[in-house]
């Protein structure tokens, strides 16, 4: 026990010593790991039950114009296509909101709507168990697709949950 | 000396002073997320179904308990923004999305507005994510610049996750409480994920092919490099992005707060590397993953010359005792096989009576390769085994007949990082849109909020030590 805890230690020294070259190597400053943002921490409770007392009593800043209903419709394909249509050069040339953009040599803004959406998709794996992951895949999968996809949950399945081949 | 030493002190207690007020004021300061509301009426967060209070949420309507769960979501990444006070509106609604009875799309979110450009940002001519951009600008850009305000994040959850045509007999969970049931989908946790790519979580570069979103890099690629060319994004080709958003266990982000967090959050465990010498196409370190097996005291170390037992396409894939012209070739070397026909640790085995000295397993599958190999006292396994990818496991082969070796180095690290402890990146060998490269590393452990695949016990905190979430929003100017 006194062996395995001595060399848990060596192996954590061993571990911080090749760390500390490798980040020294990186130009990093004992002066940024003493910064006070270096020591995040998760929340405690208190904290989730004053997140959750002041979501019961929140409201809604604003209710959505027509326009950002509609345009939270579309898919990231239709987006990315209406960004496509009215691409924007070097002033606001979006007729639409989703699309305006302002842009010069050094700087620019763009509204991009949908068009960057990242999603989190479901696929049900064999035995019934869930996953999901963040794919652009909007439609519908075809047959080899759908078979491609489940394949990989499985794999995920199998590196988290450990299956033996 | 004394004046000198004087206004030392009295600089230093003027500088404590002010970092007291830094460090007060810091502590008052939390981001303020809002909802847009983009449901219509009686849809959505205006739902008015009856619903039982669940989980820790209050609500009695459905529409009620989506908006409390969807303000706990936003006031959780609030009270993690803690250094900056500005308002962000998330444009969001539940919209029916595609699905059918085994997949379909559970909820997406993106950043609305985009920037580059602007005050206070670190990298000329880069994109910076709507609502990031406002907080390093101090104020709201979207007037100044579009001429009217805009939301900063859009997030929708599909509306018909649990009907007869979408994943039936599964629903939405609202509770707050971190128990979802099985056939439930944590609206909470899948949200939090969510709005992270909403406020920067995210590369803007198009993975199949490497080039960038509207002609200028994120601020996302300034922190990406690939391990095998030393580059970072920003340093590479169009196609060297491409060939780097699939090179799986070699894209590593190079952020300092996320290296910090990464030793205080993910658990230290044991791996396995690979040192090619002498191959043709693939020397150095090859990341090896194989958690767990051969590394046993005693199992874990060892060198020597590489024998190629099969091509990787023919049968014999060392699941069968070695004929005698078989361990002539492997005797006191590293046996390299294929893949797949019988368990590891029968190759394993196989391969030791035969006389080598370890073995190398090559994927026969291009996409993952981790995988819990058993356990090596079931067939008494005393040499050390490791699995490499296809990809590499291709390039190996291209060295048979040559003098090439391979030195297994007993390496332990914590889980999800590379030798350097910086966290790996999901860099799959077939690129996911979307996926690739935008996420944690599925090796993390603990599991992380923002790893590709929901793994269902992710905190909902998004800090050290229990999440990775906030410190690489904070390399990235958060």
């Amino acid at each position: 026990m006194k062996n395995a805890m001595k060399k848990e230690r060596a192996t954590q020294r061993t571990s911080l010593a090749k760390h500390a070259i490798a980040w020294s190597m990186m130009g990093l400053s004992a002066a940024a790991l003493a910064s006070p943002d270096m020591k995040p921490r998760a929340m405690t409770e208190a904290e989730r039950t004053e997140i959750l007392n002041e979501a019961v009593q929140a409201s809604s800043a604003r209710t959505a114009t027509a326009e950002e209903r509609s345009m939270l419709q579309l898919s990231r394909e239709e987006a990315r296509a209406l960004l496509a249509k009215e691409k924007p050069t070097n002033k606001a040339l979006g007729t639409s909101t989703s699309v305006r953009s302002v842009r010069t040599a050094t700087s620019g803004a763009m509204v991009v709507g949908n068009a960057l959406l990242s999603n989190s998709s479901v696929v049900l794996t064999a035995d019934g168990k869930h996953l999901h992951n963040c794919s652009s895949h909007e439609h519908a999968h075809d047959a080899a697709t759908q078979a491609k996809i489940e394949a990989t949950a499985r794999a995920v399945a199998a590196a988290k949950g450990g299956v033996r081949e | 000396v004394n004046k000198f030493l004087n206004t030392g002190w009295l600089r230093a207690g003027a500088s404590a002073i002010a970092c007291v007020a830094l460090f007060s004021a810091a502590s008052v300061q939390a981001a303020k997320l809002v909802l847009v509301n983009g449901d219509a009426p009686n849809v959505g967060f205006n739902d008015p179904t009856p619903a039982a209070p669940v989980g820790g949420n209050p609500g009695t309507t459905l529409g009620q308990q989506r908006q409390i769960a969807f303000n706990y979501v936003l006031g959780i990444w609030g009270k993690t923004l803690s250094n900056t006070n500005i308002t962000i509106e998330v444009l969001s609604g539940f919209i029916p999305r595609a699905c059918n009875a085994t997949n379909g799309v559970l909820a997406s979110a993106g950043p609305n507005t985009i920037y580059f450009g602007t005050d206070g940002t670190k990298f000329a001519d880069t994109w910076y994510p709507g609502a990031l951009a406002k907080k390093l600008a101090g104020r709201d850009l979207d007037n100044e610049l579009l001429g009217e305000n805009f939301a900063e994040i859009v997030a929708v959850a599909n509306r018909n996750i649990g009907a007869a045509n979408c994943i039936a007999g599964s629903g939405w969970y609202y509770g707050v409480d971190e128990k979802a049931p099985e056939d439930g989908f944590d609206y909470i946790k899948t949200m939090l994920h969510e709005v992270g790519h909403g406020l920067g979580f995210l590369s803007l570069v198009d993975e199949s092919t490497g080039e960038y979103f509207e002609g200028l890099p994120s601020v996302w690629e300034h922190f990406l490099k690939d391990n095998t060319s030393g580059k970072t994004w920003v340093q590479m080709t169009d196609a060297e992005r491409q060939a780097s958003a699939i090179n799986n266990e070699n894209l590593v982000w190079t952020g300092f707060q996320s290296f910090v967090g990464a030793q205080r959050t993910l658990d230290v465990k044991p791996q396995l590397d690979l040192f090619i010498t002498g191959a043709t196409q693939l020397n150095g370190f090859v990341y090896s993953a194989v958690p767990g097996f051969g590394l046993a005291e005693g199992r874990r170390r060892g060198s020597g010359l590489l024998a190629f037992l099969s091509d990787g396409t023919v049968a014999d894939d060392g699941c069968n005792p070695y004929t005698a012209a078989q361990a002539s070739t492997v005797r006191g070397k590293i046996a390299v096989v294929a893949r797949g026909s019988c368990v590891f640790t029968q190759k394993a085995e196989n391969a030791q009576n035969a006389g080598a000295s370890g073995v190398i397993i090559t994927n026969n599958n291009p996409e993952f390769y981790r995988f819990d190999f058993g356990s090596p006292d079931e067939r008494n396994i005393r040499i050390p085994v490791a699995l490499i990818s296809q990809q590499d496991g291709t390039k190996l082969r291209a060295s048979a007949g040559r003098f090439a070796t391979a030195s297994f180095i007993d390496q332990p690290r914590r889980a999800g990082t590379d030798l350097f402890g910086r966290p790996l990146m999901f860099a799959p060998t077939k690129v996911r849109p979307g996926s690739s490269v935008s996420h944690w590393n599925v090796s993390a452990s603990p599991n992380l909020v923002m790893e590709p695949f929901a793994n269902g016990d992710e905190s909902n905190s998004l800090k050290p030590n229990k999440d990775l979430t906030y410190s690489l929003m904070q390399d990235i100017g958060w």
